[in-house]
This record gives C-alpha cells, sequence and structure tokens, in this order.
C-alpha cells in the first residue's frame, strides 16, 4: 500500500491543532499580515480539549468574570502570586508573569471574535460549554483568510540544521501524504491524558504535539507533572466523565466504603481552613490537586469501593438538580436514570491535564528555531498544579503571542524554497508502516491499551520507585518488542499508528521524569518521598533526545520575582493514611 | 434509559467523521468490513458531534430524551 499522491504546500505560518490556542494563533500571525494554514488531525474544532473544558476563565477581570466556581482576582498581582504559590514555584516566573498581565486583555477581546457570554459560558450554554469559545473562533480564522485543512495526522517535523522548516503530514480522509514548507511552525496541538487508562479528556489527546518536538531535538520540562480532575465517574455503564461546574455537586460528599465523609480529614479544618480558603479560595476547582490525592490515598489504605470512592448525592436540596445548565446535564445525561438519590455513585481521579510540555520562553519561541508553541503541549505556566481556569486563560495569552512570534520569524527568514533532507526519510517510515505483516502485537490499538494500563497502574496518583522502575521496564519492552511491528491495515488506520508512536514516547517521558524526582510537589506526588524538598528539588527537569537516549537535566529554578516562604503545611502527607 | 445511536447504512459513506469526532470514542471504523461500528453506547456524551459533522445529513442519529 502507498499514499495516493503527495502534495507540496507553501506557507508562512503553519499551525498545528485547532483548539483554542491554534486558532488564536492563526488568527494572530494573519493579523500580523502572514499568509496561515491552520490543520487538525480530526474535523477542525470539534473534538478537543477547549471544547469540553467548563468555560471558566481565571484572570483580574471582577465583576465580568463570574465568581461561582472559580475565585476571581482582584487585580493581576494577586492571580500572579496565586499561581505561584499553587503551582509550588515549579513555574516559569516570567511566563506567570506575561499569564497574568495579559490574560484580563485577552479574554475581553474574545468578544470582537464573536464568542458571546464570555466568563459565563458553562452558566449560558450546553454542554459542552467550550463550543462557545472554538465555533466562533473558527469562524473568524476562516474570515480572516486563514487556509484550514481537516484530517491532516502529522508525522513529523522536517528539521534542516536545527530548524524546524515545516510537517509532513498524512491525509487521513484523501489517502494523500502532504509535505508543508512552513516559515514558521506553530505546535498548539494540546496534551496527553490519553495516555492513562483513566482520563476526562478526549480520545485524541495522545501527546503528539510532544513527541514530534521531542524527536525533533526540541526541550520539554516538567513532564512529570499531571492533573487529575477527581470527580470522575466510575460507575461501570456510565460515561468516565466529571460534572463540569455543575452546582448540585457543591452538596455532594464524598464517603469512604463505611460510609466516612473523609474529606475533612485530608483538608485543614477550624481557623486553618480560613486561612486555606483565603489561600486557595473556596471553590473545588482550585484544589483539585488535593481533593483527588485524598480520594486515591483512602483507596490506597483499602478504604476504598474497589477502585473508587463513593460521591453521596443523597442530600442535594431539591430544586438544586434544575439550578444551571449542567446540573441539568449532570442529572439526565452522565447519570442517566442511576437513582442518586437512593444511593452514592462510584467516582474516582483521571487525568485531565498535562501541566507540563514543550519549553518555551515568553514570546513562545522552543529551543529549536522556526517551531514555536502553545497551549497545552507547553510546559512552565502552571509549574506543580494548576489553577481552575488558567489553562483557558492560557491559551488565549500564549496563542496570540505564538502566532505574533511565528509571523515575525517568518518574515524575517522566508519560506524554505527547496526540499528538505529528511522528507525522504519520513516518507519511508510511513511506508514500512503501511506495507508490514500483520503481527498481533504490532497492532496500534493494543499497544495503546498496554500503555494506557501500565501508565495509570504505575505513574497515576500515588507513584513510588518500584511502580516508576515497572512502568519504565513496560515502556522498554513495547518499544522493543511491539513499536518493530507496528502495523497499519489503511491510510485512515495510520492515525492510530502514529498515536501508539507518540503516547509511548510521552508516557517514556513521563514515567522517566516522575522517577528523578524523589519528592513530593503540586500534582507529582511520591509515596516513597512524600515531603516537598525545597533544598534539592527546586529543579525543573529538562527533557531531551540525545541520538536514541532520553537526556534528563535538571535546572534550578530561576525565582526572579517571588521566593517560596515556609512551605504551606496545607499539604496532603502520607502520615493522614 | 439508554442512548442508541443509529447509523443509516444507505447513507453512510464511509467518511469517518462521526468516528473522529467522537470523544469517547463510541464509533469505531472496522477495518475489515470497512464499516462504521457502533460500540459502548453507555459512554457517549450526548455531545452530538458525530450528528454534526457527518458528512451526510442523517447519516447517523442519537437518540436520548433530554
Amino acid at each position: 500500500m502507498n499514499f495516493k499522491d503527495e502534495k507540496v504546500i507553501k506557507t508562512d505560518v503553519l499551525v498545528i491543532g485547532s483548539g483554542g490556542a491554534g486558532l488564536r494563533a492563526a488568527l494572530e500571525a494573519r493579523a500580523y499580515g502572514a499568509e496561515v494554514y491552520l490543520i487538525d488531525k480530526v474535523v477542525l474544532a470539534t473534538n478537543n480539549s477547549t471544547r469540553y473544558s467548563g468555560g471558566g476563565f481565571k484572570a483580574a477581570l471582577p465583576g465580568i468574570l463570574s465568581d461561582a466556581y472559580t475565585k476571581v482576582f482582584a487585580t493581576p498581582k494577586q492571580h500572579f502570586e496565586a499561581a505561584l504559590l499553587h503551582g509550588e514555584y515549579l513555574n516559569d516566573q516570567f511566563l506567570v508573569e506575561t499569564l497574568c498581565y495579559e490574560a484580563p486583555a485577552r479574554i475581553l477581546e474574545l468578544q470582537e471574535f464573536g464568542v458571546e457570554h464570555v466568563g459565563e459560558l458553562y452558566l449560558k450554554l450546553p454542554y459542552p460549554h467550550g463550543t462557545g469559545l472554538v465555533k466562533p473562533l473558527l469562524k473568524a480564522v476562516k474570515e480572516a483568510g486563514c487556509k484550514t485543512r481537516a484530517g491532516l495526522v502529522v508525522a513529523d517535523l522536517l528539521v534542516e540544521g536545527g530548524t524546524v522548516r515545516g510537517v509532513m503530514a498524512v491525509d487521513i480522509y484523501t489517502g494523500s501524504l502532504f509535505t508543508f514548507r512552513a516559515g514558521a511552525t506553530v505546535l498548539a496541538s494540546g496534551g496527553a491524558g490519553e495516555v492513562y487508562k483513566r482520563n476526562d479528556t478526549s480520545a485524541n489527546t495522545t501527546g503528539d504535539g510532544f513527541a514530534l518536538a521531542y524527536r525533533a531535538g526540541a526541550e520539554l520540562r516538567d513532564m512529570e507533572i499531571i492533573q487529575f480532575e477527581p470527580y470522575v465517574q466510575a460507575e461501570p455503564g456510565l460515561p468516565m466523565m466529571d460534572r463540569h461546574e455543575c452546582e448540585a455537586e457543591f452538596y455532594g460528599i464524598l464517603r469512604n466504603r463505611k460510609g466516612e465523609d473523609f474529606l475533612p480529614k485530608y483538608l485543614p479544618g477550624g481557623d486553618e481552613l480560613d486561612a486555606f480558603h483565603k489561600q486557595f479560595g473556596t471553590h473545588l476547582t482550585d484544589i483539585r490537586e488535593m481533593v483527588a490525592r485524598s480520594m486515591a490515598m483512602e483507596v490506597h489504605a483499602g478504604r476504598g469501593d474497589g477502585e473508587a470512592v463513593l460521591f453521596d448525592l443523597t442530600s442535594v436540596p431539591p430544586g438544586k438538580w434544575d439550578a444551571d445548565i449542567a446540573s441539568v446535564y449532570t442529572r439526565n445525561v452522565l447519570l442517566r436514570g442511576f437513582d442518586v438519590d437512593k444511593k452514592p455513585v462510584r467516582v474516582f481521579p483521571g487525568a485531565i491535564c498535562n501541566l507540563g510540555g514543550v519549553a518555551i520562553d515568553v514570546d513562545c519561541r522552543t529551543s529549536l528555531k522556526g517551531l514555536f508553541a502553545a497551549g497545552e503541549v507547553t510546559g512552565g505556566v502552571h509549574g506543580a498544579a494548576r489553577l481552575g481556569g488558567d489553562a483557558l486563560a492560557d491559551i488565549f495569552v500564549f496563542g496570540a503571542r505564538a502566532g505574533r512570534s511565528a509571523a515575525l520569524y517568518a518574515g524575517s527568514n522566508g519560506v524554505p524554497p527547496g526540499e528538505i533532507p529528511v522528507e525522504a526519510e519520513i516518507r519511508n517510515r510511513l511506508v514500512e508502516i503501511l506495507n508490514r505483516t500483520l503481527k498481533s502485537k504490532g497492532d496500534p490499538h493494543t499497544i495503546k491499551e498496554a500503555i494506557k494500563e501500565t501508565m495509570w497502574r504505575n505513574v497515576g496518583l500515588l507513584r513510588r520507585g518500584e511502580g516508576l522502575d515497572q512502568a519504565l521496564t513496560d515502556l522498554g519492552e513495547l518499544k522493543e518488542k511491539s513499536l518493530p511491528h507496528l502495523f497499519s491495515r489503511s491510510i485512515r488506520e495510520l492515525k492510530y499508528a502514529l498515536e501508539a508512536e507518540s503516547m509511548l514516547t510521552v508516557a517514556e517521558m513521563i514515567a522517566c521524569s516522575a522517577n528523578r524526582r524523589e519528592e513530593s510537589r503540586g500534582a507529582h506526588y511520591r509515596l516513597d518521598h512524600p515531603y516537598r524538598d525545597d533544598r534539592s528539588w527546586l529543579k525543573n527537569i529538562f527533557i531531551r533526545r540525545e541520538g536514541d537516549r532520553m537526556a534528563l537535566l535538571e535546572r534550578p529554578v530561576a525565582l526572579l520575582r517571588s521566593k517560596p516562604g515556609p512551605i504551606s503545611k496545607f499539604r496532603l502527607e502520607v502520615k493522614a493514611l | 434509559m439508554k442512548v442508541i445511536i443509529t447509523i443509516n447504512r444507505e447513507k453512510c459513506t464511509r467518511c469517518g467523521f462521526c468516528v473522529d469526532a467522537c470523544p469517547i470514542p463510541c464509533l469505531f471504523i472496522d477495518e475489515e468490513k470497512n464499516e462504521i461500528v457502533v460500540k459502548d453506547e453507555h459512554l457517549c456524551l450526548v455531545c452530538r458531534n458525530c450528528e454534526e459533522e457527518a458528512s451526510r445529513k442523517d447519516c447517523i442519529k442519537v437518540d436520548f430524551p433530554y
């Protein structure tokens, strides 16, 4: 089997991904006069994390953003301090500063692109709330004159002498092979929730961008930090999904198998509670890491209901289920007939967001020339834990910056004139996958399942040295024994094969850096190193490819704007068991 | 209450847009038979992406009263 035909496209700026970051980058690059091509591996602006997000922003916009579900700060400075405190100082402080000071403008500006109900999407729009963001932005992108194409799965970045000069992508709908020769490439391809068996992200979040950047030689950082959403349903027969900004949820109580309300045991109480809320806000979206870990702790201690805990919604006051759109959706669709008035529903955390990723500077430049990145695929903005609403602020702030930088770079460096030497190599690799003899262990779906299973078992919420070693052994085995047999029965299936390849690389990066970080910080929790260790670990772990080897580099965090004070006592420690 | 996803085989062009639009995914392409298969209907989020993105009108339908 071979490709139907080959096409070459030249453009100033190529944007990979049609989530919020990609769409915003395309708009900005176009505004700077660049010719822009926006591609997505599936249908445009449909199946991405922006669309399935709760639609809530975090920014210093009091009076405009609703503070029903997330704390709204009065000034960018307050936002900055909270983000650092919450991220436990792993953040790149310049990135956080940029985020906090630019977010208000970038969010208000969305109205110019036709976004309505900014700041209260989840109160006004039916599920999925993020539709109100991506659909108007896609329309604006098309109206601005950007070219778009769906169904293009990027196989590799075209690197020539350390500079990214475009990509090679497979059109899964027509069977053509596309070569994009681009002046600048913007990576806005999102996260990798899918490397975990339990996740509440779209099945397309396979971390392709992380793997592409890694293979091209770019640096990635903080890959060990994965945020888990606590209230993801674990009831057989019900969708594995959390309840976004649903008012009725606030009346729910988490219980263990014995029926005990266990959360207060882990979270601070009494006077401490006030200080805690002052610091982190009163809202669940801001303390997700702690709630998720409490749940995992209960299950670890053998007090869970199987591999889940019970979410008791029997005391939701009558009428609250009709209070907002999200509650109605939760009751009718997510719970569909499950009688929550009589019995508790099983819930357990699932992966929601990668906080690490491609290392960028404030202008979204990566360590490779010609490659820019924005959104969940980047690292450093959120540090070790993320405030609720910061992710959506992040994609629009850095999406716009990436678009601008890419347009300016392409303007001064031009579009590559001729063929790039690596093209033939990439083409051969793809044709080889398409023509392999079918062996069961090379099935992309089987490989994906194996990765998801070992990552969930060993690199999940509670990590320990032996588990991480086990994960690395399992992943190494898959890489050695299954990857050489990876096949695809059709060009359509090549999407899954390339995803399996990406997932394996991403999983290895996560497990390697989690193994290296011998402390607990933010969303990263080690049972064998349960304390935060500022003396040895106020460092970021960077990953870079050196030949076939994954090189890990530790670099101290640059504490240029703010330094950590005494470690907050509001941390979950293993003694609580 | 059950979600029922129906594919109109006569109208289906096997473009696969519905499969790609599904976040779960509840839909798969059976490579051997070359047809779209509904799997795990109980996991459907009723986001109706498949209906919106389908290349032909009414080739797929999500039935759920809500």
